[in-house]
C-alpha cells in the first residue's frame, strides 16, 4: 500500500493526540483523587456511588438522630429514677408515721410529703435544651394559665358545673350539641316517679351515649334539699310529707322542735330503698334530703306538713307539690364547646336543660355570653392538691432510624406518671397524713354480737368507761369531689343504745349516699365511699362515744390509710421501675442501631471510595507507562519528520 | 513515413508530453497539502504507428489524457464515514455541555442536596420547637431550586446553542448546495470523455465531503458528470444547476421547494435521522426541548414536579408553629384555561383512527379505536379519544362529560295515580308524586323530568343555610339521540368537560320507583356515561391540532370546518383555538380548577379539606374543623363559595365571616376576621397542594420550582406537625416532619412521562442516561476518529501525494524529457550531417 506524507502525518497525530489524552485523564485522576470527573467517565459506576453517598448521607443523619433521642432517653431515664427516689423517700415517711408515737404529730410529717411531691412534679417538669421530656409533642409552647406540663393545685381536664334547673327543663334531639355532636333526646331514666326525662340522671345519659365521640362524659351531682328552717313540733297525719310519691307518715306522727328526736327522718330513711332520698339534719335541726342518684325529688307537703318540715316553704294554703333537679357536670381533657338552639323567644334550650344559661355569671367562663347559644369551656378550676397534666397525651417524641422505621424516644407525663399515679399517690400520702379523705375505714374492734341493741352490753366490745357507748350522735362528712369545690354532706347519725344496735348504726351509715357500710363476718365493721375517687369521709363530733368505742375513729382511719398508702406507694414504684426498664432498654436499642450503622457506615464507605476514589499505584503506574510511550512516539515522529527524498537530491 | 523530421518530431512529442507529466507531477507536488486533492497522472501511450516497408515503425509517445487516481467507492465511503463522524462530533461536543450541567461527579449537585434536604427534614421533627432547624430546610430547599434552576438555565443555554449551531450548520448547507450545483454546470459543459475537470471534480468531492459532514447524503454522478445529490430520506438538495434549501425554525428541519403556484413551501424532514453534524445536533436538541416528557429536561421536570407534589401534599396537611390569621394567597394562580368543546361524529364512530393522524400542541395522539355509537352518541369512542389524547402527554388536557341515562320511563295507570316517586341524586332528595295525564309516557317523562331540574335548582339556590356542594345535574328527556332511549331520563353534568360523579340512591326495584328507569349506582364518566362530548383544555396557551392537510380526520372528532379559531382556515386539517376563542357555545375559562399545574391530582369526588378556626386567644372557636367539600368544584371562584358557605354554615355567624375567601387575580385569599385565625388539616381533595396554599414548594417543573415565600419568610409556617384530633398544635409536633421524610425512600411515586421509581431512582436514572449517552458517543467519536483515519489513508493510498514518489517522478520525467532533448541534438546533428554533405 502507497503511504503518503499526509498518512505519516495524521498517524503521529492521532497517536500523540491519544496518548496526550490519557497522560490528561490519569493526570487528572491523581490531583483530584477521583475516578470520575464526569458522569460519561463511568456511568454505572457513577450511579451506584450516588446510590452510596445518599445511603451515607442518610447513614450520618441516622446517627446523628440517635445522638438526639440518647438525649432524651436518657434524661427521661434519669428523671424517672429521680422521681422513684421520691417515692422511696415517701414509703419510708410512711413506715415511720406508723408509728403510735408520732400519732398526734403526723400532720407535721405532712409538709416533708408535700415537699416530695414538689419535687417529683419539678422533675417531671424536667427540660432538656427547653424541650419537656414528659409533654408528649407539646415539648414547649405553654401558656400563662399552663407554665409546665404538670401543674400543682389545677384540676385535670376541663369542668363546667351544671346547675339545677329551677323548672321543668327537657333536653330535645340536638338541643345541645358538644363539640360538634348532637346529644340525642333525654329519655326516662328508670328512677325518677315524676319527669323521669327531664332528671339529671336522663341527660347525663344522653350526654354519655355520645361521649365517645364528643370526648365528653357528663357525672351527676344528687339533689341535697336543705329545710329553710328547722323543723318545728306538731302532729304529721298522713299525706302531709310526700317523697317521691310515697307518704312518709301513713300511719301520722309527732315530730318535736328541730326533730330531736329523729321521727321524721327515721320515717324517711325507712323509705330510702323506695324514695332513693336519704335524710338528716344539719346543726340546726334543719331537714336534710340527699337523694341517691341522678332522680328528681318531688316533694309534696300539705301546709301542716309545710309547716312543720320546712321542706317546701312557706305554706300556701293548699297542698304543695315541688320537684327538684339535680345536677349535671361536664368533663373532658380538653377544652370543649357547648351549643344550644334557640328558640323562637331567644331561650337557649340546651343550656337550660342543664342550668347553664345565663352566661359567664352561670358558666362561669369569662367569654360566655348569655344567649348566643354557645358556650367554651377553656378555663382550668384550681384544685387543690391535684396535679395537672397539661401536655399532649396521645403523642410522643420519635426519632427516624430507618427509610420509614422509627423509634420512640419518650412516653408522654399521662402515660409515664399521671397513669402511674405518682402524684396521687404521694398527694393520698400527704392527705392521710393530714387527716383527711379517707376513703375505707375497718374498725378496730370485733363485735361478737351485732344484733342487739347497745344497752344489752353483748356486742363484745370490751367494758371500761373508754368503750362505754351512750345516747347521742356523731358525724359523718362525706365530700364529693365531682363537684368544684368539693361539696361537702354531713350526716348526723343518731345512736340510743337502748334502741340502736351496731347492725342499726351500720345500716344508718350505709343508707348515707356515697358511703357503704357493714359488719363483716369476723365482727369488723366495713366502712367505704362508694367511689374512692369522688368520695372521700370523715367523721366528726361524737358525742355517742360509738366511733371511739368501735374503733373508726380518724386517727384508726388514718393508720390503715397509711398502710394503703404504702400498698399504693408500691405499685407507683414498680410502675415506676418498669417505665425506667423500657427507657433501659430503648438506650439499648439506640446503642445497638448506632452501633450498626456505624458498622454500615463503614462498608459503605469502603464500597463508595472503590467506586469514586482513585487507585494512586494504578494509576501512576499507567502514567508511568504513558509517558514512556508518550516519549516513545515523540522521538519516532521527531525521526520521521526529518526525513525526505528532498534532503537525497 | 520515416525520416529525420520523424525523428525530431518524435523527439518534440516527447518532449511536450514529459514537459506535460512534469507540469502534472508539479502540480501534485504543489497540493501535496490540498484538502481532497486527488493525484494526478499523465496517461502516457505510444502515439500510432506508420506504415514502412518492414512494418510499422512507433511515432513516439502522446500524453493520452491527466487522469486522477480516484478511488470512487473509497471516496463514497470516506464521505459516509466524515459524515457519521461529523455526526459523532457533534453529538460529542453537545453532550459535553449537556454532561456538565448534570455533573454529580463532584459532588454538591442535585443528588447530595436532596439527601441534605431529607436529613434537614429529620433535623426538624428532632427539633421542631426550633426556628434554627426551620432555617436549615428552606435553605436546603432554596439550594435545590438554584440547583435544578442552574440545570434548566444550562439545558436551555445548550438548547440555544445548539439551535444557533444548526442555523449555521443550515446557512453552510445552503451555500454547499449552490456551490455544488454552480460546479457542477461548469463539469457538464465543459468536460469531453477525455477532457475531464480533475481540479474542479476534486472541488466539489470536497463541497460533497463538507456537505457530507452535515447531513448524510445519497449521491451519485449523472452521465453528463453532474451530480444528484439526496438526503437520505431522498429529498433532493442538488440536481444540476439546481439546488434546494434547507430551513431551521428553532424546532423542525424543513426542506423549501417552490411549488407550481411558485409559493414557498416547507416540509419537515426528520430530526436525528438525517445524520451528520446536523442530525446530532437535531438528536440532542431533541433531548433539551420543552414539553417532552420523555427527553432530559422532561426528566428532570418530572423530577421536580414528584419532589414539589409529593412534598407539598403532605406540606399542606401540616400545620407550623403558628396558625394563619393574616391574608393568605395561593401562591399558584388558575390559569385562564382554552377550553374547547366537541361532539364526536355518531355516523363514523365505528371508524379506527390510526396512530399519529392527529398531533395536538406537538405531541402524537396514538390510535383511536371506533366503537358502536349508543342513543345516537359515539360514547365509546368518546372515551377512546379522551384516554388516547392524554396519554399522549401533551399540554392539552382531555375530559368527557358525565352523562347517565336509564332505561325508557314505564308510565304509570290511570288508576294508580297518585303515588310518591322517592329518590336522591348526589344526596339531593327528589319526590315526585303521579299526577293526572302521568299515564301518557311523554307526559309522565317531561314532568320527571321538570321535577328533578326544579329541585336540584331550589336546592343549589337555597339560603340560609346555603347548600354545598351545589349539584351541576341536569336532566333530559331521552330522544334516541342524546345518549338516551326515547322516554328515558337523561342525567347530564353542566359544566363541559366534568367528569364528577352522578349518584343514584333510594331508587327502589318495585313502583313506583321502577318506573324511573333508572338503576342506584355511582356513574363517573366512562365509555358507557358519557355525553360523546370531548372537552379539551390548555391551562397554558391555544391549542393546536394538525389533523393532516384536509379536514377528514378532524371530522371524526366533529371538528371540522374550520370555524373554530379565529383566522382558522376550513379545510386545511389545522386548528388554531385560543383562550378567547368560543365554539359549540364554550369559551375559555377563567380560573379553572383545570388551569393547575397539579390539577390531575384534584379529587372532586368525595374529596374535602378541613380547616380549624381559632379565636384570637388559639382556643379553637369550633370544637370540630370545618369541612369544606371539593365536590364538583370547577372554577376557583366554586371554591371560594364552597369555602364562604361552610364556614358561615359552621359557625353561624355571616358578619363579620370568621373566614372570607375571595378570588383575586386567580388566586385563592384567604382573609380571617381580627378574631379568628386558622390552620388546615385533612385534605382528602389535594386542592390546598394543587393550588399552593400552606404549600413547601411553589413551581411544577426544574426552571419553576421555588420555596413558597410564606415559608422563606416566616419560618414557622414550615409545617413539621399537624392539628390533632381535637385541634390541638403541639410546638414539638414532629408528625408531619417524620412522614416528609419518608419521601426520600417512597418506592411508588408517579413520575410524568415514566414509570414509578423513588425520586434518586428517577433522577439516578436520568443521571445514567446522560452519562451513558455521553459515554458511547465519546467511545464512538474515539472508535469512528481511528476508522476515519484508516479510510483516510487508504483513500490517500490511492489518491494521495507521495512527495517521495513525486521527486523520484520527476527525475524520471526529467531525465525522459534530458533524453527527448538529446534526439533533438541528434536529429539536428542528423540534418547539419545531410545539409553539410549536399552543400558540398
Amino acid at each position: 500500500m502507497r503511504t503518503t506524507l499526509n498518512t505519516l502525518f495524521s498517524q503521529m497525530n492521532t497517536n500523540l493526540q491519544r496518548i496526550n489524552k490519557d497522560i490528561s485523564s490519569l493526570t487528572n485522576q491523581i490531583s483530584s483523587g477521583q475516578q470520575m470527573s464526569k458522569i460519561s467517565d463511568n456511568p454505572l459506576n457513577m450511579v451506584s456511588s450516588l446510590l452510596m453517598r445518599t445511603k451515607v448521607a442518610e447513614l450520618a443523619q441516622f446517627q446523628s438522630n440517635i445522638q438526639y433521642g440518647d438525649t432524651m432517653v436518657t434524661a427521661a431515664e434519669n428523671a424517672l429514677r429521680q422521681i422513684k427516689e421520691q417515692v422511696a423517700d415517701a414509703k419510708v415517711i410512711a413506715l415511720e408515721a406508723q408509728s403510735p408515737v408520732v400519732e398526734n404529730d403526723r400532720d407535721l410529717i405532712a409538709p416533708k410529703v408535700a415537699n416530695l411531691l414538689d419535687q417529683a412534679v419539678t422533675l417531671a417538669n424536667t427540660q432538656i435544651a427547653g424541650k419537656y421530656i414528659f409533654g408528649g409533642l407539646r415539648t414547649s409552647g405553654y401558656t400563662d394559665i399552663e407554665p409546665k406540663p404538670f401543674i400543682s393545685e389545677l384540676v385535670d381536664g376541663y369542668r363546667l358545673n351544671g346547675t339545677a334547673p329551677t323548672a321543668a327543663a327537657p333536653l330535645g334531639l340536638n338541643d345541645l350539641t358538644i363539640n360538634g355532636i348532637g346529644v340525642p333526646a333525654a329519655l326516662n331514666d328508670g328512677l325518677s316517679n315524676i319527669d323521669p326525662a327531664l332528671s339529671a340522671a336522663a341527660k347525663a345519659t344522653a350526654i354519655n351515649s355520645v361521649a365517645d365521640q364528643t370526648g365528653v362524659t357528663a357525672t351527676i351531682t344528687p339533689v341535697t334539699l336543705t329545710a329553710t328552717a328547722p323543723v318545728t313540733a306538731g302532729p304529721l297525719v298522713s299525706g302531709d310529707l310526700i317523697i317521691n310519691g310515697i307518704d312518709i307518715f301513713p300511719a301520722g306522727a309527732t315530730a318535736i322542735a328541730g326533730d330531736a328526736d329523729n321521727v321524721i327522718i327515721d320515717a324517711i330513711n325507712a323509705q330510702q330503698a323506695s324514695t332513693g332520698v336519704y335524710a338528716t339534719h344539719d346543726a340546726t335541726g334543719a331537714l336534710v334530703l340527699k337523694v341517691d342518684d341522678g332522680r328528681n325529688l318531688q316533694i309534696q307537703t300539705s301546709d301542716n306538713g309545710s309547716i312543720i318540715t320546712q321542706l317546701n316553704g312557706p305554706p300556701t294554703g293548699a297542698p304543695t307539690d315541688q320537684t327538684y333537679y339535680g345536677r349535671v357536670q361536664l368533663l373532658s381533657d380538653r377544652t370543649f364547646m357547648l351549643e344550644s338552639t334557640i328558640d323562637v323567644s331567644g331561650v337557649e334550650t340546651g343550656f337550660v336543660a342543664l342550668g347553664l344559661d345565663g352566661g359567664s355569671a352561670v358558666s362561669g367562663e369569662p367569654t360566655d355570653i348569655a344567649g348566643d347559644g354557645k358556650l367554651s369551656v377553656l378555663t382550668i378550676a384550681n384544685y387543690e392538691g391535684n396535679v395537672r397534666y397539661a401536655g399532649d397525651r396521645e403523642g410522643v417524641l420519635e426519632i427516624k432510624v430507618g427509610s420509614v422505621e422509627k423509634l420512640a424516644i419518650s412516653e408522654n407525663g399521662q402515660v409515664a406518671l399521671k397513669d402511674a399515679g405518682v402524684f396521687t399517690a404521694l398527694q393520698n400520702l400527704e392527705d392521710t397524713l393530714l387527716g383527711k379523705n379517707f376513703t375505707e375505714s375497718t374498725s378496730v374492734q370485733a363485735l361478737t354480737n351485732t344484733t342487739d341493741t347497745f344497752d344489752l352490753g353483748l356486742t363484745g366490745l370490751p367494758t371500761d368507761t373508754f368503750f362505754n357507748i351512750v345516747n347521742g350522735s356523731f358525724t359523718m362528712s362525706i365530700t364529693d369531689h365531682s363537684h368544684l369545690p368539693p361539696e361537702v354532706f354531713a350526716a348526723r347519725i343518731a345512736v340510743d343504745i337502748n334502741v340502736d344496735s351496731p347492725d342499726s348504726i351500720a345500716a344508718k351509715i350505709d343508707g348515707i349516699p356515697g358511703v357503704t357500710a357493714a359488719w363483716d363476718s369476723d365482727g369488723h365493721l366495713q366502712i367505704n365511699t362508694t367511689d374512692p375517687e369522688r368520695y372521700t369521709m370523715a367523721v366528726s363530733g361524737d358525742s355517742s362515744n360509738f366511733t371511739g368505742a368501735v374503733g373508726i375513729t380518724n386517727t384508726d382511719m388514718q393508720v390503715q390509710a397509711l398502710d394503703s398508702s404504702m400498698a399504693e406507694l408500691d405499685l407507683v414504684f414498680e410502675a415506676l421501675t418498669t417505665h425506667i426498664t423500657d427507657f433501659g432498654a430503648r438506650g439499648n436499642r439506640l446503642d445497638v442501631q448506632s452501633q450498626i450503622f456505624t458498622n454500615l457506615d463503614l462498608v459503605t464507605k469502603a464500597h463508595l471510595s472503590e467506586k469514586q476514589d482513585t487507585d494512586l499505584i494504578k494509576a501512576i503506574t499507567d502514567l508511568q507507562a504513558a509517558e514512556t510511550a508518550y516519549e516513545a512516539a515523540l522521538a519516532s515522529s521527531a525521526r520521521v519528520m526529518q526525513m525526505s527524498l528532498l534532503d537525497y537530491l | 513515413m520515416a525520416g529525420i523530421s520523424h525523428v525530431l518530431n518524435l523527439a518534440k512529442e516527447a518532449l511536450v508530453t514529459h514537459q506535460l507529466a512534469i507540469g502534472v507531477t508539479g502540480h501534485n507536488v504543489a497540493n501535496v497539502n490540498t484538502p481532497g486533492y486527488t493525484r494526478q497522472t499523465v496517461s502516457l501511450g505510444a502515439q500510432t504507428a506508420s506504415p514502412v516497408g518492414i512494418g510499422f515503425i512507433g511515432n513516439g509517445v502522446q500524453a493520452e489524457r491527466i487522469e486522477r487516481e480516484y478511488d470512487r467507492f473509497m471516496v463514497q465511503r470516506l464521505v459516509d464515514q466524515e459524515s457519521k463522524m461529523s455526526n459523532l462530533e457533534a453529538q460529542y461536543q453537545s453532550m459535553r455541555v449537556v454532561e456538565t450541567a448534570f455533573n454529580e461527579a463532584p459532588g454538591m449537585a442535585v443528588n447530595e442536596l436532596l439527601s441534605e434536604f431529607w436529613g434537614g427534614w429529620q433535623e426538624i421533627a428532632n427539633n421542631p420547637e426550633f426556628i434554627s432547624s426551620r432555617e436549615t430546610v428552606v435553605q436546603q430547599g432554596l439550594l435545590i431550586n438554584e440547583q435544578l434552576h442552574i440545570m434548566a438555565a444550562e439545558i436551555a443555554q445548550s438548547r440555544g446553542d445548539i439551535s444557533a449551531n444548526l442555523h449555521s450548520a443550515v446557512l453552510d448547507v445552503n451555500t454547499l448546495t449552490a456551490q455544488i450545483a454552480e460546479i457542477n454546470i461548469h463539469i457538464a459543459s465543459s468536460e469531453s470523455d477525455i477532457q475531464k475537470q480533475n481540479d474542479l471534480r476534486d472541488q466539489r468531492d470536497q463541497l460533497t465531503r463538507e456537505l457530507g459532514q452535515f447531513v448524510d447524503l445519497n449521491y451519485f454522478e449523472m452521465s453528463n458528470g453532474s451530480y444528484t445529490i439526496m438526503l437520505k430520506d431522498g429529498h433532493t438538495l442538488v440536481e444540476n444547476n439546481e439546488s434546494w434549501s434547507l430551513a431551521w425554525n428553532e424546532k423542525n428541519l424543513a426542506w423549501q421547494t417552490t411549488n407550481a403556484n411558485g409559493q414557498m413551501t416547507l416540509t419537515n424532514v426528520g430530526g436525528e435521522e438525517l445524520g451528520g453534524k446536523i442530525g446530532g445536533w437535531m438528536e440532542i436538541h431533541g433531548e433539551l426541548v420543552e414539553g417532552q416528557p420523555e427527553n432530559y429536561l422532561g426528566r428532570l421536570d418530572a423530577l421536580a414536579n414528584s419532589l414539589v407534589r409529593e412534598v407539598n401534599q403532605l406540606h399542606t396537611q401540616g400545620v407550623g408553629l403558628v396558625r394563619f390569621s393574616d391574608t393568605l394567597r395561593s401562591t399558584t394562580p388558575a390559569a385562564n384555561t382554552t377550553r374547547l368543546q366537541t361532539t364526536v361524529d355518531a355516523a363514523t364512530a365505528l371508524e379506527d383512527t390510526a396512530a399519529g393522524t392527529f398531533i395536538i400542541n406537538g405531541r402524537d395522539v396514538g390510535r383511536i379505536d371506533g366503537a358502536v355509537a349508543v342513543n345516537g352518541v359515539a360514547m365509546g369512542k368518546t372515551a377512546n379519544a379522551v384516554q388516547a389524547i392524554n396519554d399522549s402527554l401533551s399540554a392539552v388536557k382531555a375530559r368527557m362529560t358525565t352523562l347517565v341515562a336509564g332505561d325508557a320511563v314505564a308510565a304509570p295507570t290511570a288508576a294508580s295515580i297518585p303515588e310518591t316517586i322517592d329518590f336522591t341524586i348526589n344526596g339531593v332528595a327528589i319526590s315526585y308524586t303521579t299526577q293526572v295525564g302521568d299515564d301518557t309516557l311523554a307526559t309522565f317523562t317531561a314532568n320527571l323530568v321538570a321535577e328533578i331540574n326544579t329541585t336540584i335548582d331550589a336546592y343549589n339556590t337555597a339560603t340560609g343555610p346555603e347548600n354545598i356542594p351545589k349539584v351541576t345535574i341536569t336532566a333530559e328527556r331521552g330522544t334516541g339521540a342524546n345518549g338516551g332511549a326515547l322516554n328515558s331520563i337523561v342525567l347530564k353534568n353542566d359544566n363541559p368537560g366534568d367528569e364528577s360523579q352522578i349518584v343514584l340512591a333510594g331508587i327502589d326495584t318495585t313502583s313506583p320507583d321502577s318506573y324511573l328507569g333508572l338503576t342506584n349506582d355511582t356513574y363517573g364518566a366512562d365509555a358507557t356515561h358519557n355525553s360523546g362530548d370531548i372537552t379539551l383544555f390548555n391551562n397554558n396557551g391555544p391549542i393546536e391540532i394538525d389533523g393532516g392537510s384536509t379536514d377528514v380526520a378532524l371530522s371524526h372528532l366533529g371538528l371540522d370546518g374550520g370555524i373554530y379559531g379565529s383566522g382558522d382556515i376550513p379545510g386545511d386539517g389545522q386548528i388554531f383555538y385560543d383562550y378567547t376563542d368560543s365554539a359549540n357555545g364554550v369559551g375559555g375559562l377563567a380560573a379553572s380548577m383545570m388551569g393547575y399545574a397539579y390539577s390531575d391530582e384534584l379529587v372532586t369526588d368525595g374529596g374535602s379539606f378541613d380547616i380549624w378556626l381559632y379565636n384570637s386567644d388559639k382556643t379553637l372557636a369550633l370544637p370540630t374543623p370545618v369541612q369544606v367539600p371539593m365536590d364538583r368544584v370547577y372554577t376557583l371562584n366554586d371554591v371560594a363559595h364552597a369555602i364562604n358557605v361552610a364556614v358561615e354554615n359552621a359557625s353561624g355567624v355571616t358578619t363579620p365571616r370568621w373566614l372570607t375567601a375571595t378570588v383575586e387575580e386567580n388566586k385563592l385569599v384567604l382573609t380571617p376576621d381580627p378574631s379568628h385565625s386558622f390552620a388546615f388539616d385533612g385534605d382528602t381533595s389535594n386542592f390546598l397542594a394543587t393550588a399552593g396554599l400552606n404549600t413547601f414548594f411553589t413551581g411544577h417543573s426544574a426552571a419553576t420550582i421555588g420555596v413558597n415565600s410564606q415559608v422563606a419568610d416566616s419560618l414557622e409556617y414550615v409545617a413539621a406537625g399537624q392539628v390533632d384530633d381535637y385541634g390541638e398544635i403541639f410546638a414539638g409536633d414532629q408528625t408531619n416532619a417524620l412522614l416528609i421524610t419518608n419521601i426520600q425512600n417512597k418506592e411508588a411515586i408517579h413520575f410524568t412521562g415514566a414509570s414509578d421509581n423513588t425520586l434518586d431512582g428517577h433522577y439516578n436514572a436520568l443521571v445514567a442516561t446522560i452519562g451513558i449517552k455521553g459515554r458511547t458517543v465519546e467511545r464512538d467519536f474515539e472508535y469512528n476518529t481511528l476508522i476515519t483515519t484508516q479510510l483516510q489513508e487508504m483513500r490517500d493510498a490511492t489518491s494521495g501525494v507521495n512527495l517521495d514518489e513525486e521527486m523520484a517522478n520527476l527525475i524520471k520525467f526529467q531525465h525522459a524529457y534530458t533524453a527527448a532533448a538529446k534526439l533533438i541534438t541528434i536529429s539536428d546533428e542528423m540534418m547539419v550531417t545531410l545539409l553539410n554533405s549536399l552543400n558540398r
